[in-house]
C-alpha cells in the first residue's frame, strides 16, 4: 500500500511541498489528486470537486507536470499544443505558444529531438497554458540543469504571486526552502509532519549546550528526533519542545553555551526521516 | 545586492528586511527610492511572494518603508536614521556578547579594556560596505533568536502582515 491514512489539507494560495524518500507515497498522492489513480478508501477533493468522480471538471482547472512527461514524440512543439488545446478552454493555444516562446522553444522542433530540459519545458508550458487555479508538480526539476530549474522556479513564483495554489514534490530541498510556504514530510505512506514554514520554526528546534557531567535527559524536553554529542557539546533536535523544561535547562548549573535555533529543512528532514521506526 | 540563504536559521523575510536596511543605512537606498513591486521582486529573488510581502510589511511597520498611494513602496523620510539606529543596537549587542564571552574564557578585565582601546585607536578607514553591514546585522539577527535577547531583534517578531 503506497499511502495509508494520509491526511493533508493544502490552503488556497499556498506553495505546498511534499518531501520524503523514494517510495514514501508522494507520487501516489499526486496521482490520486489528479484523478489518475482511484483511492481504495477515503476521499480527496480539489477546488470543491471529488478528484475521481468529477475528474473531468478539474481537467481544465488543474495543471499537472508529471515526473517523466511522455508525449507523442513525432509531434512538433506547436502540434502538441494544438492537440492538447482540443481538451481545453478557449485561448489555450495562444497562451501555450506565448509560453514556449518565453522558454525559447522552437515551435517547429519535433518533441523527439528535444533535450531533456526542453522536453520538460514543453510539459510545464502545457500545464501553465491551462492558466490553472492549482498547479501540481511531481519532481519537476529532477535531472534538469540549473538554468532550467531556475526557469521552473520562476514560473512557480509568478503563479504563486497571482494567488494560485501550488503542490510540489521534490528532492531539491534548497529550492523548496526558497519558495515553499508549507511543507509536509512523508514516510511509508504517512504524514510525519505538516506545517507552514513559520510553524515549523516553532515546532522543531535545535538545542545545543555544553554540559559538565552527563547530558540532561532529552526526553524531558520534548519529542526527541535526534540526539548527538559533537565534540564537547551536546545537541538535540526536538519536536514540540517543552518551553518550561528548556528554560530550566538553560539556567541549570553546569550548563553553558546554551543555544537554540531553528534547523534548516534539510536537518529537519534528516531528523524526522532518519528515525528507525519512521513515526513522529 | 540581496543575498538570501534559505537554509539559514534566520527566516528569509528577516534576511531580506535586514539587507534592505543595510542598504538604507549605507545610503545606497535613499529617501524616496522605490522598491520593486513585491511579486516582481519575488520573481527576481526566486522566493515566495508572501515572504517579500512580509519583509515589506515589517519594514513599513518599522518606519523604513512608506506605501505610496499608488501602492508602490518607497523609502520613508528618516529611514536612514532608523536603520542606522538598528545597526548601532546590533553593534552594541555584538560588543556585549563578545565581552561576555571574553569574561567566560577568563580574559582579565584590563585586557578587555585594552583590546577595546586598541580597536578604537586603529584607523577606521572607509565606511562599511552594505554587505559587511549586512553580515553584522545578520549575525545579530541570528543571536537574537536566543530567547533572552528578543529585545534586540532586528525586526519586531510580532509584525506579521499579509501582502501589500
Amino acid at each position: 500500500m503506497a499511502v495509508d491514512h494520509l491526511s493533508l489539507s493544502v490552503p488556497q494560495g499556498a506553495v505546498f511541498a511534499l518531501l520524503g524518500d523514494n517510495g514514501a507515497g508522494k507520487s501516489t498522492t499526486i496521482r490520486i489528486l489528479n484523478g489518475l489513480t482511484p483511492p481504495d478508501h477515503g476521499w480527496a477533493r480539489v477546488l470543491d470537486h471529488d478528484v475521481w468522480q468529477e475528474a473531468w471538471q478539474l481537467r481544465q482547472r488543474i495543471g499537472y507536470v508529471p515526473e517523466r512527461p511522455k508525449f507523442y514524440d513525432w509531434m512538433t512543439v506547436r502540434e502538441i499544443g494544438w492537440f492538447t488545446s482540443g481538451f481545453q478552454r478557449r485561448g489555450y493555444l495562444d497562451r501555450y505558444l506565448d509560453l514556449t516562446d518565453e522558454f525559447l522553444l522552437d515551435p517547429r522542433s519535433r518533441l523527439g529531438t528535444l533535450s531533456k530540459g526542453q522536453y520538460a519545458k514543453v510539459g510545464l508550458a502545457l500545464a501553465l497554458a491551462i492558466d490553472p487555479e492549482v498547479l501540481i508538480l511531481d519532481e519537476p526539476t529532477s535531472g534538469l540543469d540549473l538554468l532550467v530549474r531556475r526557469e521552473f522556479l520562476g514560473s512557480m513564483v509568478q503563479l504563486a504571486g497571482q494567488g494560485r495554489t501550488i503542490l510540489i514534490s521534490s528532492h531539491q530541498i534548497a529550492e523548496i526552502e526558497r519558495v515553499a510556504s508549507h511543507v509536509a514530510f512523508l514516510a511509508r505512506g504517512k504524514v510525519l509532519l505538516a506545517a507552514s514554514m513559520d510553524e515549523l520554526r516553532h515546532q522543531v528546534v535545535r538545542v545545543r549546550a555544553r554540559c559538565e557531567g552527563p547530558p540532561p535527559a532529552a526526553s524531558a524536553l520534548g519529542k526527541v528526533l535526534q540526539e548527538q554529542r559533537l565534540g564537547g557539546s551536546w545537541q538535540v533536535i526536538l519536536r514540540d519542545p517543552d518551553r518550561a523544561a528548556l528554560d530550566h535547562l538553560r539556567a541549570a548549573p553546569g550548563v553553558s553555551g546554551y543555544e537554540e535555533t531553528a534547523p534548516g529543512l534539510e536537518e529537519v528532514y534528516c531528523a524526522l526521516l532518519g528515525r528507525k521506526d519512521g513515526t513522529p | 545586492m540581496i543575498d538570501l540563504q534559505p537554509d539559514s536559521p534566520v527566516p528569509i523575510h528577516e534576511q531580506l528586511a535586514s539587507q534592505l536596511m543595510a542598504d538604507v543605512a549605507a545610503g545606497s537606498l535613499k529617501t524616496g527610492a522605490r522598491l520593486a513591486e513585491y511579486r516582481a521582486f519575488a520573481q527576481q529573488l526566486l522566493t515566495n511572494p508572501q515572504t517579500v510581502a512580509r519583509a515589506y510589511a515589517d519594514l513599513e511597520a518599522a518606519g523604513v518603508l512608506e506605501r505610496h498611494p499608488s501602492g508602490v513602496m518607497e523609502i520613508a523620510a528618516g529611514a536612514d536614521v532608523v536603520c542606522r539606529r538598528r545597526l548601532q543596537e546590533a553593534a552594541r549587542h555584538g560588543l556585549g556578547e563578545a565581552v561576555r564571552q571574553a569574561v567566560a574564557y577568563g580574559l582579565p578585565e584590563a585586557d578587555i579594556h585594552k583590546a577595546v582601546t586598541e580597536a578604537l585607536a586603529a584607523p577606521v578607514g572607509r565606511p562599511l560596505a552594505p554587505a559587511e553591514l549586512y553580515t553584522a546585522i545578520k549575525n545579530t539577527a541570528h543571536v537574537s533568536r536566543h530567547r533572552d535577547s528578543q529585545h534586540i531583534k532586528v525586526l519586531p517578531p510580532e509584525d506579521g502582515g499579509g501582502p501589500p
